[in-house]
């Protein structure tokens, strides 16, 4: 008889007591600031934060939901309002080189007076300025420097004018030039009077025209030579004008930043520029001109002109702490690699992309540049080159601000190389495990760059202690949420469910955003059933409708059982066939089902065939619990002579391919019925992984597993020898469903804890699995009796087989004997 | 009531328009008169016969004012170059007339060209022109002076870009002239504008007189104005009196006794401020 009993009821459900509970909803309770469950992270944050050598920026690991931004942010923050606030950064015009925008360092704060001193020097500049040059003293040495040449240019024209009325000649004015011409009267001569004049005189005319016109011509040569002189002159006055008006203003502000040098060349730098460019700041003339063309012309200079001499004294203030309180902590939730390291933007102006260092935009780096910045690894990564710019920077230690197009040299367009800042910043990324694993594993800078790691747990142990801080935490999380109070049964409720998302009885799940989910939905049922306090019921609710939810597919798929689309039977007994449990998980949801494996033997030569693994849709832990078999059965039972079997096991009517050892104890089951030939009760339904020695192992998802068998059981009728086989391992994993317990109470239900593949074969097969006598023998009507009888039985065929027929030896490799043995 | 209000009104502005900058400037201002008393604006541009005359002597060869280079200079060329300004003088009215919404027109004529003003202002309330064309010199033209002299219209002469709504100053003596010169003065002051009458008398008691006199009138067309007397005040001192108040247009009377012709032409040559001779 089965030496194995079915579990009691009790052992199924492990409950949380809300006699634990001192309140009657958690509105009574205090906040809980502390974190919880996470001793490894927090030591690890900390020893991260503390340490403040290179490369010691941290990873924080873990799955989702478990509270890695929240705990970081909360160290950092802590920290960050510890520490001084960090510098300002400005950027501003290099008159050297355009393109090559200057960086200045100021202590926070001052980066926006600077940016003010510097707009209101611009406009005290503009008023200065064409003050100076609207005085009467630049008007008068500038009026003298103008009047001169004209003076000297009349005078010549005056001689001129002398000296051809003494020849009887006049100067006129063309649209062009000048002329000379003989005069009569006050006019011109009239051509015909010219002709009626003595040759002589004609000639002697004619000759001073060529003379004067010779001399106008030299003395007209000598204008453009003092134009020049005169412009000469007028821009040194200008830039006399402009330095006495641009000096003594730039001495004050010179003065307020008398620590800083580089702001002082920087002074000096644009006292040089402005001189030189004076006529910016002058009032430009209306040069409106005539018609709509020279308006537009006229305004398209302006608009040109004035912003631009605006921002080529302004300052780009790239940082600004003015209004900061310690270090700053930022997250950057879109990592880009621009969002990263910064950018410059363009302007389209006539058809063309222009750019200038006020366009200049900070990056997360920037921004968290003294301080802390918080990333999600997955999105760096899955941004194109983002990855690459965070550790160059780190490597570096300092931002370069370059365009994707320019670093890969895409573009020609003209563009900036804004020097580079230096950078101090403690970088924390959070991602999966498996990333950080990767990471590790493939890149060579990783380890240099992120030397603390900090391991988030997913669930910690379920004790009366943790679960009186779990319901603190509730109640935080509802103050923090706005939601209704939890009444203690609730907090109870949500407990015992967090225990099943930990799939583990002794655990309890401590990935936040589950249960917060969890928590909001009671909430919203609450609120539909009236409760002031969210009760168990609603709790309960929630986790049904989170199931309903999301269970279309166990439906479909526990339906195609039930219409026996797929076999699967719930009673009577087959040789060679069992009930194998899966799971499968699709998003957040997990669901068991049963499948059939079956086991088919015949004469061979000892190999168990996978046919999962022959259509390559076995994946390598069932392909390897699949030959643990060979390995028990060939120690087991053929230890002193050839396993002289050929067996198939086969996963039916499985379609997608078959992973996990979970069911290499219901295949051991299979085989040892298909080789006995015994029986198996299709009432029952095994799961649990078997090593070479025939323990049965634990396996995940039991819970799943059970609900699984139990919902297509109930379905068709509970006939009370129904139930489910689990390694005994697994039994302080359960968390059963409430209608299991009770069919398992009302013993309509079992589960049966197994140790070992003796324990198990006797529950299916209600027959004794035998131990074995000094000779190693089983007793006959045993299980394993009949399994090594089976054995020797195939092994003396074979040697039959083998041995040569008409006295050749035979290696047992000819085309014959393969294929009697296949016959066979 | 002024002896000069009713001649005063202005129906019809000439101005003389020969492309140079100081007559744009005169076109300008004459634009803001036109449309001020909603005038009619009559735009001339006289092709100089003199020049007409030189291009047919052979050996006549133009010096480039500023290549100083010699060029053929002959009856097509000379043609060619004097169509081409009073286009260019014609885009310009065209240009004023729509943006100032004005009647205007436009003509061109040919022969000496302070004959051909002096003929044609007969026809017009106000003649308005540049002081020395082409050259740009301080100096009055050979056009504007014959103007001054020999013109029976009023006449406003620029040198430099001059809008109304600038300071006025007005030369008052007490003669008839004087008073034509007042009323006309009130015609081109724009209101909340200094308007600055600077009394020529030789005596403070024949000062006093004429302040009298001219306040009343002022008084009358509510015109708030600022009296000036210096002794010995001649041409030259006028002027520098014009250029100290930031004037804009100086009015005078062009046929007082006080102010001679010669007087008048000296003041031209020295202010930069346009000059409004009363009749």
């Amino acid at each position: 008889m089965a030496r194995v009993n079915s579990l009691t009821p009790e052992v199924l459900y492990r409950h949380t007591d809300p006699e634990l509970f001192q309140f009657e909803t958690t509105e009574e309770l205090e906040d809980f600031s502390e974190i919880i469950g996470q001793p490894r992270a927090v030591e690890a944050v900390r020893f991260g934060i503390g340490i403040e050598k290179d490369g010691f920026n941290l990873f924080a690991l873990g799955p989702s939901g478990a509270g890695k931004r929240s705990l970081l942010n909360r160290f950092f923050g802590q920290q960050a309002a510890q520490e001084p606030v960090p510098d300002d950064w400005c950027y501003v015009h290099n008159f050297e080189h355009d393109y090559k925008p200057k960086v200045i360092r100021l202590p926070a704060g001052t980066g926006l007076q600077f940016q003010q001193d510097m707009a209101h020097l611009v406009e005290e500049l503009r008023t200065a300025i064409s003050t100076a040059f609207e005085s009467d003293e630049y008007r008068a040495r500038r009026q003298i420097a103008e009047e001169d040449v004209q003076q000297r240019q009349e005078k010549i024209l005056e001689e001129m004018q002398d000296k051809a009325k003494e020849r009887q000649l006049s100067l006129l004015r063309t649209p062009a030039g000048l002329v000379f011409a003989p005069m009569r009267d006050g006019e011109v001569m009239h051509p015909e009077e010219f002709q009626k004049l003595p040759a002589e005189e004609r000639e002697n005319l004619e000759k001073s025209v060529a003379e004067m016109q010779e001399q106008l011509q030299k003395m007209l040569q000598l204008v453009p030579a003092w134009q020049r002189e005169v412009r000469q002159r007028v821009r040194e006055l200008d830039r006399e004008t402009t330095n006495y008006a641009v000096g003594g203003l730039i001495i004050e502000l010179k003065e307020k930043y008398a620590n800083f040098p580089l702001v002082l060349a920087y002074f000096d730098a644009v006292q040089k520029d402005v001189v030189e460019n004076s006529e910016n700041f002058r009032h430009i003339e209306d040069q409106s001109g005539e018609g709509l063309e020279g308006q537009l012309a006229a305004m398209m200079s302006r608009n040109r002109q004035e912003p631009n001499t605006q921002k080529k004294y302004s300052v780009n203030l790239l940082v600004d702490h003015h209004d900061s309180k310690g270090a700053p902590v930022v997250f950057e939730d879109n990592p880009t690699y621009q969002n990263l390291i910064g950018r410059v933007e363009y302007l389209a102006q006539m058809g063309a992309l222009i750019t200038d260092f006020t366009l200049i935009k900070p990056g997360a780096l920037h921004q968290a540049n003294g301080g802390y910045l918080i990333l999600d690894a997955r999105e760096v990564l899955q941004q194109p080159y983002a990855w690459e710019a965070l550790k160059r920077a780190l490597l570096s230690r300092r931002i370069v601000i370059e365009s994707i197009g320019q670093m890969l040299s895409l573009i020609s367009t003209v563009s900036l190389e804004p020097e580079p800042i230096p950078l101090d910043v403690k970088v924390a990324l959070l991602g999966d495990r498996w990333m950080y694993y990767l990471l590790a594993l493939y890149d060579p800078e990783f380890d240099e760059l992120f030397k603390v790691q900090a391991d988030f747990e997913e669930q910690m142990d379920r004790n009366p202690e943790s679960q009186i801080l779990y319901a603190r935490v509730i109640a935080t999380l509802t103050r923090r949420d706005g939601l209704r109070p939890f009444h203690r049964e609730a907090v109870a409720r949500v407990i015992e469910h967090s225990a099943r998302l930990a799939g583990d009885a002794e655990k309890v799940s401590i990935q936040v955003k589950l249960i917060l989910d969890l928590m909001r939905e009671a909430d919203f049922w609450a609120s539909q059933n009236g409760n002031p306090a969210i009760q168990a019921a609603d709790v309960q609710r929630a986790i049904d409708a989170q199931i309903f939810r999301a269970d279309r597919l166990r439906e479909r798929y526990h339906e195609s059982i039930l219409r026996e689309t797929i076999l699967i039977d719930t009673q009577g007994e087959k040789v060679g066939q069992i009930n194998g449990l899966s799971v499968i998980q699709l998003g957040g949801f997990t669901f068991g089902t049963p499948s059939r494996i079956t086991a088919r033997v015949r004469l061979g030569k000892g190999e168990v065939i996978n046919i999962e693994r022959e259509v390559e849709m076995s994946g390598p832990i069932h392909s390897k619990g699949v030959l643990i078999l060979s390995g028990f059965l060939g120690a087991r039972y053929a230890a002193e002579r050839p396993l002289s079997l050929s067996a198939s096991l086969v996963f039916e009517q499985s379609y997608s391919g078959v992973e996990g050892d979970s069911a290499s104890s219901a295949e051991l089951y299979a085989l040892l019925s298909a080789i006995a030939e015994v029986p198996i009760k299709q009432s029952l339904a095994a799961t649990g992984s078997v090593n070479q020695h025939g323990q049965v192992q634990a396996i995940g998802g039991v819970n799943e597993k059970i609900e699984g068998f139990f919902d297509i059981c109930q379905a068709r009728g509970l006939t009370g020898d129904q139930g489910v086989m689990i390694p005994a391992s697994n039994v302080k994993h359960l968390m059963l469903r409430q209608d299991v317990i009770e069919a398992v109470r009302a013993g309509k239900f079992h589960v049966y804890p197994v140790t070992t593949i003796d324990e198990g074969i006797e529950v299916l097969t209600g027959l004794l699995a035998g131990e074995p006598d000094e000779s190693g023998n089983y007793p006959e009507d045993s299980i394993n009796g009949k399994v090594q009888k089976r054995l020797l039985e195939l092994a003396e065929k074979r040697e039959e087989f083998d041995r040569p027929k008409d006295g050749h030896e035979d290696t047992g490799k000819n085309p014959g004997s393969e294929r009697q043995e296949s016959e066979a | 009531m002024n002896p000069g209000d009713r001649e005063q009104e202005i129906r019809r502005i000439l101005v003389a328009v020969d492309a140079s900058p100081q007559s744009l400037a005169a076109l300008e201002m004459a634009g803001d008169l036109a449309a001020r008393f909603q005038a009619d604006l009559i735009g001339i541009y006289v092709e100089d016969i003199n020049l007409l005359r030189v291009a047919e002597f052979h050996f006549a060869r133009e010096v480039g004012y500023y290549s100083a280079n010699l060029h053929p200079f002959d009856s097509p060329l000379i043609e060619l170059q004097l169509r081409a300004r009073a286009r260019s003088v014609q885009r310009a009215m065209e240009n004023l007339g729509k943006r100032a919404n004005l009647r205007w027109s436009f003509r061109t004529a040919r022969g000496f060209i302070p004959v051909e003003l002096l003929a044609a202002a007969l026809e017009v309330d106000l003649i308005i022109l540049g002081k020395s064309g082409w050259s740009g010199r301080r100096r009055i033209g050979s056009t504007a002076r014959v103007l001054v002299l020999e013109s029976q219209r009023q006449t406003l002469i620029l040198q430099r870009r001059v809008r109304l709504g600038t300071p006025v100053v007005v030369a008052y003596d007490g003669s008839t002239a004087a008073k034509k010169a007042l009323a006309a003065a009130r015609l081109v002051w724009s209101e909340g504008i200094n308007f600055i009458v600077l009394l020529l008398a030789k005596e403070p008691e024949q000062a006093e007189r004429l302040k009298a006199e001219a306040s009343q009138y002022l008084e009358e067309n509510e015109i708030e104005a600022r009296f000036s007397w210096q002794p010995n005040l001649d041409a030259a001192r006028i002027a520098r009196f014009t250029q100290l108040e930031g004037c804009g247009i100086l009015v005078l009377p062009a046929t007082s006794e006080k102010i001679s012709n010669e007087a008048v032409i000296t003041v031209l040559g020295e202010t930069d401020c346009a000059v409004l001779l009363a009749r």
